[in-house]
């Protein structure tokens, strides 16, 4: 008798708990000024309205978020929302563990995402996977102060400009012209995407996952051959070289003249070196047209194996970030972009652009939003993030003298090929959406 | 073990059933779900995961890298546990001598146990820093004279004195107690048949402690890997260009951050495999050479 | 020693010196960094001038970073894994040793086993049995549909212990050198005393409880503070297993001091940190050193 009262009064409790079962958790991996703007983001939401509840919980990393969801999703105990990042989009799109954004809200503009931020996260016939949230993407900076001592008036706008200054800078007395971390997100993809190349065949696998790398010739070979050069020259310097040992460092604190990085570095430069910043696009090399730079930063992922209850808490909350005043107030915190051209329209409206903490927003939506190419709709590559690695493990050995830069670039193809063929064959019998 | 008393059937099983069943899901199931994803190709998210016999091995054994990674990886375990006991060794003989120094040498040779691998790795790239640290004067005047951020000898070079620093307090407690064991009148009767001090330490030190230092090597070597992961991740993250990527580090860096669960987990079971068969020589060829009379 | 042999004696003491050097140094600069601020540190690089800001930087070590809760968390898996290593161990040696029966040896080589192959080595599959502790039973069940043909679809238990305390510290726990050296204590006490307990009409369990332990008091206390530093210096495991900054421990939090990405890194800060979180075990350490080494030692007679 007891007994039984005992467990329908457990069933009722658990009843009523599924009524309002609209508590979720979403998972990021920001840290430092992006981990601020993101729990403000929650609090006000959950200020906002009494109907959902979001938890916002920080995982230290987007690596170790994605672990993490990998372990709960196994177990059943996964997020409604998790942020990720770039790199892991086509891990994610096959992993059979999202939900595509525009499945879960078909009656939203998605068109109203400017194309360079949409591209990255879709797939092939068009449809928006995840919703962008802390978009960035690569600009060039400049030390006015320094390029003045060598008479540099502009920043250069193409490479060929680039190493001219750089050598003048030196006979300046700069030792550091121009600084890089020889990252594949800086030096391959942004790159490629700008000149609209591909780094693989199939369209940079938006075509299938027989895809294979081909950046080991043409045009970003022969970049890397010349960073390489240049670094002998003493014109370019890598982390490694620098005293501080990492080049937004360097830059920052007067040590290197001239970087390219992520408009998320914004804020720390202009914080150390105040106006003496100047930014513009990323430099090309002459004869090539400028595509679209590709987008940065992380996107926010719908999880399935969640009650319709969480779902409608999770529309709302993607929502709540996507409203234009929303993404300025995070630009405003962390100089991570917005990406609608409604957020652009508003922030231009209430003549906001001036101030320099939306200092990157003209650079940077003006890079992003160049005519695409097949070369420039994003990477869609298996175990991507492990052929970074690959990458920049290979490289780093030619740029130390371990091995030329083809040597480098045609080892890191194949091994690169090789991973993509074991992603294959992990997936098979999925198809590509 | 010849001291078996209580006789009782049930109590001794319940008694071990505790250690048994932790051991059982930390100890031997990691390694039982090891090789069974070494044999399957597994999906990140359990989606699907397929038998594909050998092929996860194939692809291992036919990497270039994975070959590197395994040379550096033996060469790291026998060069860090001999470089450290070998420093231990010399440390202990010297304190055994019953010197002024002594006493203070025993109690501060410990400390460094009381030092994360990791904090070490943090606290020695700070020191060996070629722009911030004490080798920045001489970089100075010999620019490139010392980078372990773009030479690979000096990255291993940096780890080796990580690892020599942080290794010394076992094998140092665990030699000089075996020193000391050594009773006085050996040494007596040494001196009397007219052996010096090289000769007593070669015929009459040294094989009576080899019982010692057999633990010691064999102890050092299974150390030196678990702890290369603490000194790598804070001090070179495997590089510069994959030169100090061993094992531990890659498997790590392949499962965690690659979701390559199925490649992580094939090198897993060759590692281990790797350690048993080094483990396994130490006991052929080492402990045959142990004498344990005294 | 035997002959008055002052010229080795006088390598020797060299050799010792040398040996302190090299442990003391980088403890003496960790310290003077750690007196520096961080301006002063920019200024003038490296340098062995000592300053005047430890206190300011321990505040801001204090406050700025999450240390003080990671030290607290070091405290309680060092604590939980410890007795937990040492109650695991002694009811373990305490049946290998004191009891007939099958079996012994089996159990014996199993643990003993397990001191060969470091959690480390095998990361990524402790953290899959961590993240569902129930996966064995799950299996079993399966085994063959068994459990579909009862209940109709698969058993599928779910207890994940990661970015817990217990999972953190339990899997520090499968590790049988701790056994290994008590099965050597245990077989140096004499059987009399068990057999006059026997006769006193003691029960086994009586007899572990009333004699055994109280016995044994000084060689627990060292091994449990051994294995307390054991587990606080533990690094690759706390990394994985704790992700949130509620569980982290305080050496990934002094390593996670190295990420600063915007300035040039505040080494000043990192040293203060390293300090505080070597500090607790180097004190236990030095003051314990007698004890533990003869703890250590007890498994090499």
């Amino acid at each position: 008798m007891l007994k039984t009262s005992a467990l329908s009064a457990l069933a009722m409790l658990a009843g009523s708990a599924a009524l309002q079962a609209a508590d979720i958790e979403f998972w990021y991996g920001n840290t430092g000024t992006g981990e601020v703007a993101i729990q403000a983001a929650c609090d006000a939401f959950n200020a906002a309205q009494d109907d959902h509840a979001v938890a916002c919980m920080g995982q230290g990393s987007y690596e170790t978020g994605m672990q993490k969801a990998i372990a709960a999703y196994r177990s059943g105990r996964h997020p409604a929302l998790i942020q990720f990042f770039d790199a892991g989009t086509l891990d994610l799109m096959l992993s059979g563990a999202v939900l595509p954004v525009e499945e879960l809200e078909p009656e939203v503009d998605w068109g109203d995402y400017i194309n360079g931020a949409r591209s990255y996260y879709e797939t092939s016939e068009g449809m928006l996977y995840s919703q962008p949230y802390n978009g960035s993407t690569l600009i060039f900076y400049g030390n006015r102060e320094l390029l003045e001592k060598a008479g540099i008036e502009a920043l250069p706008a193409t490479w060929e400009e680039l190493a001219d200054a750089a050598r003048r800078l030196r006979e300046a007395g700069v030792d550091c012209p121009f600084v890089t971390d020889a990252h594949p997100w800086r030096v391959l993809e942004q790159f490629s995407a700008r000149h609209g190349l591909p780094i693989a065949s199939r369209d940079n696998g938006y075509g299938g996952l027989d895809a294979e790398y081909t950046f080991n010739t043409g045009k970003v070979a022969e970049h890397l051959q010349n960073l390489h050069d240049w670094r002998e020259e003493g014109l370019v310097k890598l982390n490694e070289d620098t005293a501080a040992g990492n080049y937004t460092v360097a830059f920052n604190t007067g040590e290197c003249a001239m970087m390219e990085g992520s408009t998320g570095s914004y804020g720390a430069a202009f914080a150390a070196l105040g106006d003496k910043v100047e930014i513009a696009m990323a430099p090309m090399y002459q004869g090539y047209e400028r595509h679209n730079t590709l987008i940065g930063g992380a996107s926010v992922w719908v999880m399935k194996g969640h009650d319709e209850a969480s779902y409608e808490a999770a529309r709302a909350f993607l929502d709540f970030l996507r409203g234009d005043d929303r993404q300025i107030a995070f630009t405003r915190t962390t100089g991570y972009m917005p990406v609608t051209k409604s957020a652009l329209a508003a922030l231009e409206a209430e003549g906001l652009a001036a101030e320099p903490d939306f200092a990157t927003v003209p650079t940077g939506v003006g890079s992003l939003d160049q005519p695409g190419g097949e070369g420039s709709r994003g990477v869609r590559l298996g175990f991507y993030v492990q052929f970074r690695d690959i990458f920049m493990e290979e490289t780093q050995k030619a740029f130390t003298g371990g091995q030329s830069m083809q040597a480098a670039l045609d080892t890191a193809k194949e091994r690169g090929d090789a991973l993509l063929r074991r992603f294959e064959d992990t997936y098979k019998g999925v198809a590509l959406p | 073990m010849k001291q078996e008393i209580f006789r009782a059937r049930a109590l001794p099983w319940w008694l071990c059933a505790p250690q048994l069943l932790v051991l059982f899901l930390f100890f031997y199931l990691p390694i039982i779900l090891a090789f069974f994803w070494a044999f399957h190709l597994e999906q990140p998210f359990g989606g699907g995961s397929q038998f594909v016999g050998f092929a996860n091995f194939r692809r291992v054994l036919g990497s270039g890298e994975f070959w590197s990674s395994a040379r550096a990886t033996l060469a790291y375990m026998v060069l860090a546990s001999g470089s450290s006991v070998g420093t231990a060794l010399v440390l202990a003989l010297a304190a055994d001598r019953r010197l002024r120094l002594s006493g203070i040498a025993r109690n501060i040779f410990l400390w460094p146990k009381a030092v994360a691998s990791a904090s070490i790795g943090v606290i020695f790239v700070f020191l060996l820093n070629p722009y911030l640290g004490i080798p920045a004067p001489l970089n100075e005047i010999w620019p490139g004279l010392w980078n372990p951020r773009t030479n690979p000898l000096h990255a291993y070079a940096m780890l080796f004195v990580a690892n020599v620093w942080s290794a010394i307090p076992f094998s140092f407690i665990i030699l000089l107690a075996g020193l000391q064991a050594i009773p006085e009148e050996l040494h007596k009767a040494g001196a009397i048949d007219g052996a010096g001090p090289w000769r007593r330490l070669r015929d009459i030190q040294l094989p009576l402690l080899t019982p010692q230092l057999f633990v010691v090597v064999v102890l050092e070597v299974a150390d030196s890997l678990s702890g290369s992961f603490g000194l790598i991740d804070t001090m070179t993250r495997g590089g510069p260009g994959g030169a100090t990527n061993l094992l531990v580090y890659k498997i790590y860096s392949d499962g965690f951050k690659a979701y390559d669960l199925s490649g992580a987990a094939t090198q897993t079971v060759i590692l281990m495999a790797l350690v048993a068969v080094v483990t396994g020589a130490q006991y052929l060829f080492l402990e045959r050479r142990v004498r344990y009379d005294r | 020693m035997i002959e008055n042999s002052r010229s080795i004696d006088r390598w020797a003491t060299a050799i010792l010196l040398c040996g302190l050097v090299f442990v003391l140094t980088p403890m003496a600069f960790v310290i003077v960094t750690a007196t520096q601020s961080y301006e002063e540190f920019l200024r003038r690089n490296f340098s062995l001038i000592p300053g005047g800001h430890f206190a300011e930087n321990l505040r801001e070590v204090w406050t700025r970073t999450d240390l003080p809760r990671q030290t607290l968390n070091s405290i309680i898996v060092g604590a939980i894994a410890a007795t937990g290593r040492i109650a695991l161990a002694v009811t373990t040696s305490y049946a290998v040793v004191f009891f007939t029966g099958r079996g012994r040896g089996l159990v014996y080589a199993l643990v003993v086993a397990s001191i060969m192959l470091p959690l480390e080595l095998m990361i990524i599959t402790a953290y899959q049995v961590t993240a569902n502790v129930a996966l064995p039973l799950n299996a079993l069940a399966n085994a063959g549909g068994l459990w579909s043909a009862l209940a109709g679809r698969p058993l599928d238990l779910q207890w994940n212990l990661l970015d817990s305390y217990a999972g953190i510290a339990i899997p520090l726990m499968a590790q049988g050198s701790c056994t290994l050296i008590l099965v050597q204590f245990f077989r140096t006490i004499p059987p009399q005393l068990a057999r006059a307990a026997i006769i006193d009409g003691a029960g086994p369990l009586r007899f572990l409880w009333d004699i055994l332990l109280p016995l044994s008091k000084g060689p627990l206390t060292a091994l449990g503070i051994y294995m307390f530093i054991s587990a606080w210096i533990q690094y690759m495991w706390p990394l994985v297993a704790a992700s949130s900054p509620a569980r982290t421990m305080a050496v990934v939090g002094l390593a996670r001091l190295q990420e600063e990405g915007e300035r040039i890194p505040d080494f000043p800060l990192q040293m203060t940190g390293a300090i505080l979180v070597t500090l607790p075990p180097l004190i236990l350490i030095a003051v314990f050193q007698r004890r533990i080494v003869r703890g250590l030692t007890l498994s090499e007679k």
